[in-house]
């Protein structure tokens, strides 16, 4: 980091708040982003003259044992990396100027994001032919996914390999204590932690728990003892493409599609909502944006930032920013990589698209039974399926199979 | 919340009333209403009515009936309110103090503060009566924790004996110089104006960096910001800065090398250094390892090699 001439620190020290300090009130809602921009500027005014309460709203802060480097949009590769204080000497060819080697690094960055990021990739050294045909997603639109829901207890095929792209769930009592008793579809009771059922459960008219620009309509079939998710996509066009493609180009859709999601969009334009407690989660989805009432999945590069509270999105280089997600509860962090996007926020708030944006899905996270309560303050994605969360009260949840199912350390 | 006596208001209040879980705790609908319009006067007094219950929907109207139920002294309340923060007030305190022992003080000392055990004629004054709902209550806690350890511990830190301080190595530091009063006036008017120009924003970005050492990740936190838009923004401020600076100094008549000499050399630079270094313990080492020169050579200064 270049540094300032000492005049400048003597300068800023020397300048003191004419005014009071802020309450706690107000210096807690800026540093949760929950003030108005009058607010938050006379608040900025007095943080930038007061070093004590720059101090108050530091200490203030979540903790923050996890360091969090949300992985920006795949586009991102080659940005500048981030000097930090905290590297050593020898890291400081960082510093380059990278217009110089831009090419270079693009071409880093292609490379990283084709070998590590790209789990379809995986599947090009050992080719698997039902694979191959699941994966060859339409690249136009949101795929067809039918998840069938087994009596007492789920597990998700992480990779369906049906061609049809059928996620056949089956039982596994131990890794989902909440489905048990059988799967109840949004309206019925059903054998859940109380706060987590109070969390999932469909919001009053006129407080939605969840609200996207748009919103779709989900067909739940439920009979008996099974119970079958059914997603379809909105017109015949969009379904998928079941023909043989090189390898190099069946990679692309797995990335887009995810088809190891087991519930996705359904018909857009219509309101309905539909939420199943799934392997552990308590899945809601949503259409978050008209792009899908289209049909057509986001491919652009997006930027992505949490700003009041409300996730948003920009797709020409942050010029502009439209609201992604808006929860019922303050948005705090997020993290993403490529088309696959978390975001956490107050009260256990979990989000998750995979699909740029697109369409999310409340995440109901919980061990043992014990639903996560307290703020999602830090997201981190490690590897293809793992997700490590930090919340405000110092507990750290790890998943390893993508927000299935989550331990408590 | 839009005055009752308007339409919707009383609709607004009783669906806040319902969704804030007031009744649980013993809470009139009336007493609710009490405290959103107390929580109305002091920040939007003159909003609209629109603009008065878009604030109070953004309120967080649950931890708020927790919060003025436990300053009230009910029970159910205190147990909620036992149940989700003695742990994390701990778990707080032990994230700001980074001492086990300080940190129970601390913990203890802030919840004796909510509970309001210093009643006087059978009125609690609990400390939660202050909360308002703007931001969560345990972001709150977490603020009304950081102050009070400001206030508590910065103030004992300042009087650390000669004895700790000689524990801990830092023995005779030297005191922070006075800036030295040859400094030519105009860099800190060009400076001064320089800074001016900048907006809070980046002012408190610029002073939580260089001032208060703060990491990039903290500044983003705080910010609501990528750790990349804050190294990027502390770039291009730093960079803006000097130029600005010079310009300044320009237009107050230095010359570009005169300018560019008095931003780069800062005679407080020398003072300090020379002032830390003098004011430093600077007792001679056991064993001096400077040369000793041959006898005869130079001025004969070296008693030592006389002898």
């Amino acid at each position: 980091m270049t540094d300032v001439p000492k005049i400048v620190h003597h300068r800023l020290r020397a300048a003191t708040p004419e005014r009071g300090h802020p309450e706690a009130d107000l210096l807690t809602a800026f540093a949760e982003q929950a003030l108005s921009a009058t607010e938050r500027g006379n608040v900025l005014q007095h943080l930038a003259l007061c070093e004590d309460c720059r101090d108050v709203v530091a200490l203030a802060l979540p903790a923050m044992d996890l360091t969090v480097t949300p992985v920006e949009a795949e586009s991102e590769a080659v940005r500048t990396p981030i000097p930090d204080k905290t590297r050593s000497n020898w890291l400081t060819w960082a510093n380059v100027h990278w217009g110089h080697l831009s090419w270079a690094a693009l071409a880093a960055g292609i490379a990283v994001a084709v070998l590590v990021v790209r789990p379809g990739l995986e599947h090009l050294a050992k080719p698997n032919p039902p694979m191959v045909a699941s994966q060859t997603a339409a690249p136009a639109g949101p795929p067809a996914v039918t998840a069938q829901v087994a009596s007492g207890s789920i597990a998700t095929d992480a990779k369906p390999e049906s061609a049809d792209l059928k996620a056949e769930l089956s039982a596994n009592k131990s890794r989902m204590p909440q489905a048990e008793g059988g799967l109840v579809i949004a309206g019925n009771t059903r054998n859940a932690p109380s706060t987590a059922a109070k969390r999932a459960a469909p919001a009053p008219p006129g407080a939605p728990a969840f609200e996207a620009p748009r919103t779709m309509n989900e067909k739940v079939e439920g009979s008996g003892a099974s119970t079958t998710l059914t997603a379809q996509a909105s017109t015949d066009s969009n379904l998928i493409a079941r023909e043989e493609a090189p390898a190099i180009r069946r990679a692309k859709p797995a990335l887009e599609a995810e088809v190891n999601e087991p519930a996705r969009t359904t018909r857009a334009g219509s309101s309905a909502q539909a939420m199943a407690p799934l392997n552990g989660r308590n899945v809601n989805t949503l259409v978050a944006n008209g792009a899908a009432a289209q049909g057509t999945t986001l491919k652009q590069s997006a930027n992505w930032t949490i700003a009041a509270g409300v996730l948003q999105r920009s797709l020409d280089g942050g010029q502009s920013w439209q609201i992604a997600v808006r929860a019922e509860h303050t948005l705090l962090c997020y993290a993403n990589r490529g088309q696959e996007i978390w975001a956490g926020g107050q009260a256990g708030t979990l989000l998750h698209s995979t699909d740029g944006g697109t369409t999310w899905t409340a995440v109901g996270v919980s061990f043992k039974g014990q639903p996560l309560g307290s703020d999602i303050t830090h997201i981190e994605m490690r590897g293809l399926t793992g997700i490590i969360l930090a919340t405000g009260n110092h507990d750290g949840w790890n998943s390893t199979d993508g927000g299935k199912t989550w331990d408590k350390h | 919340m839009p005055s009752s006596a308007q339409p919707g208001g009383v609709t607004a209040a009783a669906e806040l009333y319902a969704r804030s879980g007031a009744a649980a705790y013993g809470m009139s609908a009336e007493q609710f209403a009490l405290i959103l319009e107390e929580i109305l006067r002091k920040y939007v007094a003159n909003a609209s009515a629109e603009q008065k219950a878009d604030f109070c929907a953004a309120l967080r109207v649950e931890e708020l009936a927790l919060a003025r139920a436990c300053a009230t002294g009910n029970e159910r309340a205190w147990e909620d309110f036992i149940g989700r923060y003695r742990q994390k007030l701990h778990g707080m305190a032990l994230h700001i103090t980074r001492d086990g022992a300080h940190a129970a003080d601390l913990a203890d000392s802030l919840f004796a503060d909510l509970y309001g055990v210093n009643a006087r004629d059978g009125v609690r004054n609990s400390k939660l009566v202050f909360y308002t709902g703007r931001g969560s209550l345990e972001g709150w806690l977490r603020t009304v924790m950081a102050q009070e350890f400001i206030n508590r511990y910065r103030k004992q830190k300042r009087a650390v004996s000669l004895d700790e301080q000689t524990e801990e190595g830092v023995q005779f530091v030297a005191k922070a110089p006075e800036p030295a009063s040859t400094l030519d006036q105009r860099l800190e008017t060009a400076t001064d104006q320089a800074l001016a120009e900048l907006s809070a924003e980046d002012r408190f970005t610029l002073a939580s960096y260089y001032l208060d050492g703060r990491t990039l990740a903290e500044i983003a936190c705080a910010l609501g910001l990528h750790e990349s838009s804050v190294s990027r923004r502390l770039d291009r401020l730093s960079t803006a800065l000097r130029k600005r600076i010079l310009a300044g100094l320009r237009d107050l008549g230095m010359s570009y090398a005169q300018a560019t000499e008095a931003l780069e050399a800062d005679v407080r630079d020398i003072t300090l250094d020379l002032r830390s270094r003098l004011t430093q313990d600077s007792g001679p080492p056991t064993f001096n390892s400077r040369k000793v020169p041959a006898r005869g050579a130079g001025d004969g200064s070296n008693k030592l090699g006389n002898d």
